[in-house]
Formats: structure tokens, sequence, C-alpha cells
């Protein structure tokens, strides 16, 4: 038997009043940094190249002087105590209470439907950026298995999963809404080349009948004239779009929009051009000037003007140098920086 | 540690004593630097920008974390047979110290060094 009395008697003996005064600001500090709780702290994180996301054919593409970055920043899903605080007090970060949404769901799907976001942003700023310059992109859109909830009962389906059918129809959404509750459900499914079958139980939850699965589209690129090549990152969710959009564009373009300028920005894109609002705006402007970014763009909807709003409103809060630029295309992004090149617009 | 002194600690120390020796250094080593290693990952997520500010500090908990377990390994395996033999007894502080020392050192010398690396 480990004689753990004895060595703990030892000590006590030696430094009773000195372990006994320790003994509680110890516990605290511990438990403060090691105790989570249900909320959110967001801090600024740090440019990312769009060329560590994905790179393009060199020998059919143009030099590009400068990268364009994309902007990440950090979600802390249950701070510890110690980190919430920090988060209180610091004007850099920002503390808000957890999304219902973001419960049921493990970091590891959280982590794999950000993969999946990643990557169908990927296809949708290559199809938007190439068919704009008259390239052709030969793609497909298919339903894709963007979340699986922790509650949901199913044998193997995976995120990420294509689907093909429900219970034999091809109508795959709606087939899957009007799947009877309290039954096992057949998911056709393509992962990878390889085709699937598997099965998931639809069940009432919180008064309303679901699988625990939630779909998107997603075009997936068939083939396409400038070949690519997709890289391994941590980083995930839509966001980047638009500049992967425009790194694109750049690429198989004479002029070089990078010159002379560093770009980042932020913003989800669709085949059509169309910039998105995305979330963590406040933290990506404060990141952008840490790193000394000349322009920043950002998304500019008609009907939602609270992503441009807030960039604005931190560069003003801190005193920022760098442009804040608005935009709703990447056609009025493009213009922009051909308007800094001095060139005339590109439509 | 010669053949003679070898011989002479496992007179005076039994595999079991080492063991529980070892045992107790891992455990107030680790109540030690514990705080710190969640400091250094508490402030890594939250300052990103800052993070091989505390890659190096990581690196230099590790090697104070190495170097305590040895001070408490034989600070506790002295305490166990304080009848030990007075030559045996200055080897294992003297082996042991230096041992400690050098790790400590080479880690936060490693730490210096890989902060431009990072």
């Amino acid at each position: 038997m480990f004689p753990w009395g004895f060595i703990v008697l030892e000590l006590l003996k030696r430094y009773r009043k000195a372990l006994l005064i320790l003994a509680l600001p110890y516990l605290f500090v511990v438990l403060s940094m090691a105790v989570r709780i249900d909320y959110r702290v967001s801090t600024p994180g740090d440019l990312s190249p769009i060329a560590e996301f994905f790179e393009l054919e060199e020998a059919q593409t143009y030099p590009q002087e400068n990268p364009f970055y994309s902007v990440y920043v950090m979600s802390i899903d249950r701070p510890t105590m110690f980190q919430y605080a920090l988060g209180s007090v610091f004007p850099s970060l920002s503390v808000s209470e957890l999304p219902p949404s973001r419960e049921h769901i493990s970091d590891r799907a959280n982590f794999e439907s950000g993969q999946v976001a990643r990557r169908a942003s990927l296809s949708a700023s290559l199809i938007a950026s190439l068919e704009r310059e008259g390239y052709e992109v030969d793609y497909e859109e298919r339903t894709v298995l963007y979340l699986i909830y922790d509650y949901a009962v199913h044998d193997g389906l995976q995120i990420g999963d294509h689907i093909v059918r429900v219970n034999g129809d091809e109508n795959v959404v709606a087939a899957a809404k009007d799947a009877a509750c309290g039954e096992h459900h057949e998911f056709e499914i393509l992962r990878g080349e390889e085709r699937r079958t598997h099965s998931a139980y639809k069940a009432e939850r919180d008064g309303e009948c679901t699988f625990g699965f939630i779909f998107r589209s997603e075009e997936i690129i068939i083939d396409i004239e400038i070949p690519y090549t997709v890289k391994e990152t941590l980083i995930g969710g839509p966001s980047g779009g638009l500049m992967q959009a425009l790194y694109v564009y750049n690429a198989v373009t004479e002029v070089d929009l990078s010159a002379g300028y560093t770009i980042a920005g932020t913003g989800t894109i669709d085949k059509d051009g169309n910039v998105g609002n995305v979330g963590g705006v406040r933290e990506k402007v404060i990141t952008a000037n840490r790193r000394n970014v000349d322009v920043f763009f950002v998304p500019y909807r008609e009907t939602n003007t609270q992503n441009y709003d807030t960039a604005v409103a931190t560069k003003e809060k801190f005193g920022y140098t760098l442009d804040i630029v608005g935009v709703e295309t990447l056609s009025e992004a493009v213009n922009y920086l051909l308007s800094l090149q001095g060139g005339e617009n590109d439509e | 540690m010669n053949k003679e002194e070898r011989r002479m600690f496992k007179e005076d120390f039994t595999w079991k004593m080492t063991a529980k020796a070892l045992v107790s250094g891992l455990l107030f080593a680790t109540l030690i630097v514990l705080p710190f290693f969640l400091l250094v990952f508490n402030l890594g997520f939250l300052f990103v920008h800052l993070l091989r500010v505390f890659a190096v500090l990581f690196v230099f908990f590790l090697s104070l974390w190495a170097f305590l377990v040895i001070v408490f390994f034989y600070k506790t395996l002295a305490l166990y047979n304080k009848n030990a033999r007075a030559p045996i007894q200055k080897m294992m502080w003297q082996d042991g110290l230096t041992l400690a020392l050098i790790i400590l050192i080479a880690g936060t010398i490693l730490a210096i060094r890989l902060l431009p690396a990072l």
C-alpha cells in the first residue's frame, strides 16, 4: 500500500501553515482555469493567405505580387471561467451567450461541418470567378449532409456524405421532411466514389419530428479548365469565399490587382458571385489592423448592412486607418481593386 | 554512479521505495506546475497572435516540471530511509541535482532558440 498518508503527514508537519494558506487560492486558481461554462468568447485570430487553402495550376495562371488573405478568428465555445473573465475585460475580446444552435453539436461535428462549408465555398468561388472570365466549369448541385446532431440515431452516416436518395426519392430534402415519424428510413449516399446505403431514425424531439441532420446544397465540380489542388487546413467555414474568388480571378487575369497593397476580407460567396454575411466581423477587423492590412472587404447587403456597420464601428472605435470596403458582389470588389490600380472598371 | 555506489544504493533503497518516490515526485511536480500549464493554455487560445510566446513558455514549464520531478523524487527517497549511508545521500543529491539542472537549462535554451523559429 502506497504511504500517501505518510508523505502528506510529513509535508503537513513541516509546512502546515503555508500549505493551509495556499490550498484555497490554489484550488480557486486551478478550478477557474479548468471549469468550463456555457458562454462563447470570440478572439481575433490571424490572416491566412488563400494559397494555403488551394492552389491553381501555375502554368495556366499569372503571377501575383501579394497574396490575398482571408481572416480567421477564434471562437472559444464553453470557455473556462478565467477566459470568460478576461474576455469581459479586454476590449479586443467579446463574450456572448452560447447560441442554442450550438447545443447538441460536438466539437468534432462542429469542426467537420466547418470543413464541408469551406469546401463548398471553394467550389462556389471557383465557379463564380472562372465563369465571370468566360472559362468553362462543369458542375452539378448535390445535397450534402452538413451537420449531425449528438442525438441523431443512424448507422454510420458521416458529415460530408452526398445524399443521393432518401427512401428511393431523389428529391432528398422533401423526402426527408415527409418521412414518417418513429420509423427508420433509407439513405442512399455517395462517399467519395463509393455508393452506400444507410438508415436513420426519425424521432420526436422538442415537439418536432427530426432526423437530427442538417442538409445543404453544394456545387460539385466535375470538370474545370484550370486544374487546382485543395490543401488540408484546420481552418473551416465559408467566410473565405469572397477572397478565394478574388484570388482565382486575379490569377487568371493579366492585371495584378494585388500589387502594392495588403488585401484581406471576409464574406461568403455563391456561384453567381453574390457576397453573403458572416460572423465575427469585429474580431476580423481587429486582426486585419494588427497585420497592417490596407484594404478590408466586408459584405454589404442592401437588406442587411449589419456586417458593414460593425466593421465601420470597430474601425472608428479603435481609430484604425485601414479602408473598409463594403461589397455585395464579386464584381464590386474587382472594380474597387481595379480603381486602385488606376484601371477602368471591368464591367 | 559507480559500481560500488550502485551496490550501496541497492542495499539502502528497495525497488519499491524507488518506484514510490518516483510517483510522489510526479505528483508534487504536477501539482506545482499545473496552474502554469493551465495559464498557458487559457491565454494561448485567447491571444492567438501571441501564440509563439505561449509555445515558448510551454516548453520552459515542461522542463521546469521535469526538474521538479527529479528534485521531489530524491527528496522523497531520502525521507524513506533516513539512515541511508552518507556517501549515498550525498551522491543522490549531486547526481539528481545535476541531472535536474541540465534538463532545466536545456529546456530554457531550447525554448529561447525556438522563439524565432516559431
